[in-house]
């Protein structure tokens, strides 16, 4: 028993460090991206009243590190756009490695149920990306 | 407006809200989609895509503080979360099929309940639980340490908690809320989980729980980050100055007047939906 209590506290540091470490990454990122869309030379008025729906270089992602990395021919509102979003996926990605590593976790203490559960949640994760 | 004055209101903005959101125990998304739809006038698609952001910010910054505690039951949160996983993403299909009015009054009225929740006092739960065998293969019982020594404590109704957590994730898809009041009702209430336990647990499942919904919305082009990323870090900051202050405040007048600013702003949600402005 005192075994299991051990591992979890070990799992529990771990999953606290991601979360926190996930935010930071991700407010830093987005802070960055912000800075930079804000002060291009092209920065628009906006107005969010009527729903566009944002042409988002989510679906693309290939695109979107492109105009975060690439040296030439991005214009800094593209680049800032896109590390902007960067960090926003960062955001998102922190709570599905904090279940991935909890499948780990579980699987060390040999957890069966455990390990199928966490499955069950990072599937169904998985699964929403690609649903429409 | 410029994009730089815009998203200074809407970072400022999104400061009060955190602020409020912690001092009332509601979390800060529900209070930034009426702030930004009520007085900035944001689409509240946009307004919902970016609170979903910041509850997901919100819930993983105060779950690593509550997991390294240990206050945190990480086996009841992951048995749960296949419920309110399954449940957002119903949730966030049905938003993109339910009118945008019909939105702000249901909103409204999760508002209305979540003010009368916070007025509540805490009653002392009757702790006599019948044995649950589904939550001993489960092993969802546990232990946490206070400043009154280790507390054990046995969960019972495992079915009828996974049942509103279902619930709870719909409503999170739906308005991109963290739901932790439900979330909270259902482990505390019904499970008979300690509230410390409870909320602590809460705020980890919902990371998980918005992230299952905001995939769709990803898609769909609700999160725009011109509005997300500014409502991120306020909601953020606001909700981190709220947690320092907690201690100095006297908490439960500050609940009762914010719970009147709450049902203002949801009366105001629910009449501006009726009339289709929303």
């Amino acid at each position: 028993m005192s075994a299991i209590v051990l591992t979890d506290t070990k799992l529990q540091r771990l999953i606290g460090a991601t979360l926190r470490g996930g935010v930071l990454v991700a407010s830093i990122t987005g802070i960055v991206g912000g800075l930079l869309f804000l002060t291009a030379p092209d920065a628009k008025p906006v107005s969010f009243h009527l729903f566009e729906g944002t042409h988002s270089l989510y679906a693309f992602p290939g695109l979107m590190l492109r105009q975060a990395f690439e040296l030439h021919g991005v214009t800094q509102l593209e680049r800032g756009l896109a590390i902007t979003q960067l960090g926003i996926i960062a955001l998102l990605l922190t709570p599905i490695i904090r279940v991935t590593f909890s499948i780990v976790g579980f699987a060390l203490e040999r957890d069966r149920i455990y390990v199928a559960i966490t499955c069950v949640v990072l599937a169904t994760l998985m699964g929403s990306l690609l649903l429409h | 407006m410029t994009a730089y004055e815009f998203t200074l209101i809407v970072f400022l903005v999104s400061i009060s809200a955190g602020l409020l959101g912690a001092l009332t125990g509601l979390g800060g998304g529900i209070v930034v989609t009426p702030a930004l739809t009520l007085l900035l006038g944001v689409d509240i698609r946009y307004a919902i895509g970016a609170s979903l952001v910041s509850v997901i910010a919100t819930s993983s910054g105060a779950a690593a503080a509550y997991v390294k505690d240990g206050l945190s039951n990480i086996r009841i949160g992951m048995f749960l979360e296949m419920a309110t996983t399954a449940g957002a993403i119903c949730g966030a299909i049905l938003a993109s099929r339910t009118p945008t009015n019909a939105l702000a009054i249901l909103f409204g009225a999760v508002l209305l309940h979540s003010a009368w929740q916070v007025i509540q006092a805490k009653k002392q739960q009757n702790r006599n639980q019948a044995a649950d065998p589904l939550c001993e293969t489960l092993q969802l019982n546990g232990v946490f340490h206070s400043s009154e020594g280790t507390v054990d404590y046995r969960v019972s109704r495992a079915k009828s908690g996974f049942g509103l957590m279902y619930v709870a994730g719909v409503l999170s898809g739906m308005l991109g809320i963290g739901s932790g009041a439900l979330k909270v009702i259902a482990m505390d209430r019904i499970m008979g989980i300690p509230f410390k336990v409870s909320t602590a647990t809460s705020s980890l499942m919902i990371g998980v729980t918005g992230v299952a919904s905001a995939a769709i919305y990803l898609k769909r082009g609700y999160i725009h980050p011109l509005i997300a990323l500014p409502v991120m870090l306020g909601v953020l900051g606001g909700s981190m100055l709220g947690a320092r202050l907690l201690p100095r405040m006297p908490v439960m007048t500050l609940r009762r007047i914010f719970a009147v600013v709450v049902v203002v702003i949801a009366v105001q949600m629910i009449t501006q939906g009726l009339r289709g402005r929303l």
